[in-house]
């Protein structure tokens, strides 16, 4: 009654609780019954609708069944339902249901000494309830016997067995009455051990006539694996859990991977050049000095001294290059390069980049670059670094490596820089060369 | 000398006992019409189109506005739920078993009421069934309680 609207609180313009038909029925299980009055059928439900705490401290699953002497048969079908141990269906537990009687007025006479054969109805109303079985009503008659030990809760055998079997039919012909369910699970044997089936054919057939097959069964197993119950339902929540996992997954992962590639290394290569006599040389090539003051593409290789690459002083030094792999992310985000020089003696200049092409964004993830050789002469060390997203601070970049080297013995320090590149995560390509006034060599 | 009695509060004492004595009387009514009731009768309104009538969201009192009857569609069948209004009516059906049956002849379903003067029953969902529920009569069973 508690649960139940009442006129006032519609009175008073807000609804406290809700009416039992508003919530949706889980599992419905007619259950036969013969009492002093005669047969009659309840209609079991399993809803979502717990009852409060009730003042005796019963269990709420059940407490709607106290009045009807049915409490006893509730706790009895909670036992055995802990023992077949339906297999989760997810993650969650599956929800909570309570069994409440639709039809009290139709349970004259019920106490709790002849109302142990509603057990097993109460206990599917509650198993199926909580499964994912397809067929959702079924009528069930049966004791439940517990086995020390905790095996196979077993079904029983009941009294009356004819008169449930009659009462059944009288309610499936009365004149616009509603189908019977499909399934009815009786127990196995009557009480003198005789086979239900054998003894009780022609009212099994009479039923299957109006639509209800009969299943005389021994255990609740055989009746909950026969319904494909054996699973519990998976909980309403864990739907919208799992599409949350898989969105927040879906967004870290697409996150990572956007991360991965902006940070990245950007793997860089030289390319070659054409000369204006049609000579392709791969750079960096050697741009002769009275090229350079001319504006004219006289390019050739550099000489070699001590099998190393060497350059006159006043020479350039001309390069391209070109992002080994171009894919979308660097066409979106472009590149930014950077260009040191360090030198054994003289230390680390950072040149103005790129000098042919401007600018230091690179949008075709491409670039070229003349770097004029100047003194002192000594070994150097070429670096172009390219990243993505953010430009380099040339002065940070030349006042870094500075830092890391110059406390070094300059015979150490160019290798000290390679190595610090190298390792740095960026793109990087290394270039060592000599400068040179020798010009009998070169 | 006698005095008269001070009659300040006369007419309010007249008037409420006329209020508790017209009150009682309309409570002994009311339980002795309901005490020898036996019979409901549910009618709809008739559809000038002829249609079916709808029976989601279906709620109906009886000619004596002492029984209502609800009903609504699920898993192909139709749920007929009765409950007593007032406590003279409760008194009267409370516990007892019922015939709710159609004037077509089409419903005849047998119920009982719980005590708080509640009932169900399921009805088969077609057409037939439909049309039997615009004139319903709730029959009781056996002698009705004084």
């Amino acid at each position: 009654m508690s649960r139940t609207d009442h006129g006032w609180q519609h009175f008073l313009g807000h609804s406290v609780v809700r009416s039992r038909a508003d919530w949706p029925v889980a599992a419905e299980v007619l259950v036969p019954l013969v009492g002093p009055a005669g047969g009659s059928v309840l209609r079991v439900l399993a809803t979502p609708d717990i009852p409060g705490l009730h003042p005796a401290h019963l269990d709420p699953r059940i407490s709607d069944l106290l009045e009807l002497g049915l409490y006893g048969a509730g706790q009895q079908a909670i036992a055995a339902l802990r023992l077949c141990r339906q297999r989760r269906g997810g993650i969650l537990s599956a929800p909570t249901l309570a069994v409440s009687v639709a039809n009290p007025g139709d349970a004259a006479g019920l106490s709790p000494k002849n109302a142990s054969s509603a057990e097993l109805g109460l206990l599917l109303a509650l198993a199926i309830g909580r499964s994912s079985a397809t067929q959702r009503d079924v009528v069930a008659t049966g004791r439940i016997l517990m086995a020390d030990g905790g095996s196979e809760p077993q079904v029983g055998a009941v009294h009356g067995l004819h008169e449930k079997f009659l009462s059944l039919l009288k309610l499936a012909q009365e004149p616009g009455a509603a189908a019977l369910p499909k399934i009815m699970f009786c127990p196995l044997v009557d009480p003198d051990g005789t086979p239900v089936a054998t003894r009780y054919g022609s009212e099994i057939d009479a039923l299957s006539a109006v639509g209800a097959s009969v299943f005389p069964v021994a255990t609740v197993r055989a009746a909950l694996d026969s319904l494909g119950a054996e699973t519990l339902v998976r909980h309403r929540s864990e739907s919208r859990l799992r599409v949350l996992a898989v969105t927040v997954g879906g967004l870290v992962a697409i996150c990572a991977a956007v991360a991965t590639l902006v940070l990245s290394p950007v793997p860089i290569r030289f390319l070659p050049v054409a000369s204006d006599e049609g000579l392709v040389h791969m750079s960096p090539v050697r741009v002769l000095a009275s090229a350079v003051d001319a504006h004219r593409h006289a390019i050739g290789e550099p000489c070699q001294i001590d099998l190393q690459p060497a350059y006159l002083i006043g020479d350039g030094i001309g390069i391209r290059f070109a992002s080994q792999t171009p894919d979308r992310i660097t066409e979106l985000t472009g590149l930014h390069a950077a260009i040191l020089i360090v030198g054994a003696q003289s230390g680390v200049k950072a040149l103005p980049l790129p000098l042919v092409a401007k600018e230091s964004l690179l949008h075709d993830a491409s670039g070229k670059f003349l770097a004029n050789v100047v003194t002192p002469v000594e070994d150097n060390l070429l670096v172009i670094l390219v990243r993505r997203i953010r430009p380099f601070d040339l002065d940070d970049l030349q006042r870094e490596v500075s830092t890391r080297i110059a406390p070094l013995d300059p015979s150490v320090r160019l290798r000290a820089a390679a190595n610090m590149f190298a390792h740095d995560g960026m793109g990087a390509l290394q270039y060592r060369f000599r400068s040179t006034d020798d010009f009998k060599k070169c | 000398m006698t005095t008269l009695p001070d009659d300040s509060d006369f007419l309010p004492r007249l008037g409420s006992t006329a209020r508790a004595v017209l009150m009682g009387a309309l409570a002994r009514h009311d339980l002795a019409s309901s005490s020898s009731a036996s019979k409901f009768e549910f009618r709809l309104l008739a559809a000038s189109t002829g249609d079916l009538p709808e029976v989601a969201g279906l709620d109906l009192v009886d000619t004596s506005h002492r029984m209502r009857l609800r009903a609504r569609v699920a898993d192909q069948r139709i749920v007929v739920s009765l409950q007593a209004e007032g406590y003279a009516a409760l008194f009267a059906v409370r516990g007892r078993k019922a015939h709710l049956a159609s004037q077509s002849g089409t419903i005849m379903i047998r119920l009982g009421f719980d005590t708080t003067g509640a009932a169900r029953c399921d009805l088969r969902d077609d057409p037939e069934v439909r049309q039997a529920l615009q004139h319903l009569i709730l029959l009781m069973e056996g002698e009705t309680p004084l």
